[in-house]
């Protein structure tokens, strides 16, 4: 069974690294770009600091704003579910879709 | 599948429902309003036609009117008419009353006496003549033997 997954090359601090990854290339760089720019701007902040203190500050960050995305997007999912109870009531039964989920 | 993705998926059905319904809405309001522009055209043609019907009904009204005044006229011309053949009527039962065979005796009777009574009167008168004329012959016959 041969492997579908894509190798993607990108550079972060100066440094290549080859990925295999099932994303897309363009989303591989993206996220290789992302990396690489919060880490500059970490290092930007201090002329002493080491990259590898700079990437383990980086990987805090972005996992913060992770966390901090995925609860707005827990808001954003009640929100939707809200709309979706709002509007249930105004369309005829046959048309009111999958209940369940509105639970 | 994720959370927000199934929760999307969800409004996404239920907003699109929603959007044939109002567009089911809207086509029933615009037929609504075609209905209503097209019922308010009839409403002002019957508007018309109801306008020439009230004048055709104070017309007639003015010609019943009219005819009530001949018809009274004429009911009192007719009352007229009837007193009037009454009254012929009466002068002509007079008339025949008169004409019966023992009316007719009786006037008859009385014009006999009355002809008797001239016819004696004219003999008195005659005697009265024919005396005077013998007396009148008597003086002529005197007056020439003098």
């Amino acid at each position: 069974m041969m492997d579908q997954r894509a190798v993607v090359k990108v550079r972060i601090m100066g440094d290549e690294y080859t990925l295999r990854t099932e994303a897309s290339a363009e989303h591989t760089k993206a996220v290789a770009e992302h990396v690489d720019r919060t880490i500059r701007a970490i290092m930007s902040g201090s002329t002493t600091m080491e990259t590898q203190k700079a990437a383990i500050l980086a990987a805090l960050q972005i996992t913060d704003d992770l966390f901090r995305e995925r609860s707005a997007l827990d808001g954003v999912t009640a929100d939707m579910k809200q709309l979706a109870s709002d509007i249930r009531p105004l369309l005829p039964p046959a048309k009111r879709g999958d209940e369940a989920g509105a639970a | 599948m994720r959370p927000e993705a199934a929760a999307f998926r969800e409004l996404d059905t239920l907003v699109r429902n929603l959007s044939d319904q109002l567009a089911g809405f809207r086509r029933r309001a615009l037929a609504a309003e075609a209905r209503s522009r097209e019922l308010e055209q009839i409403l002002a043609g019957m508007n018309g036609k109801l306008d020439e019907v009230r004048q055709q009904v104070e017309d007639t009204q003015a010609s019943r009117d009219a005819a009530l005044v001949q018809a009274r006229t004429l009911e009192a011309q007719l009352l007229t008419a009837r007193g009037e053949v009454q009254r012929v009527q009466a002068a002509f039962a007079e008339v025949s009353a008169k004409s019966t065979p023992e009316a007719r005796d009786q006037e008859l009777l009385r014009e006999n006496e009355r002809l008797r009574a001239r016819l004696d009167e004219a003999r008195e008168k005659t005697a009265q003549l024919t005396e005077r004329v013998r007396f009148l012959r008597q003086q002529t016959q005197q007056g020439a033997e003098r």
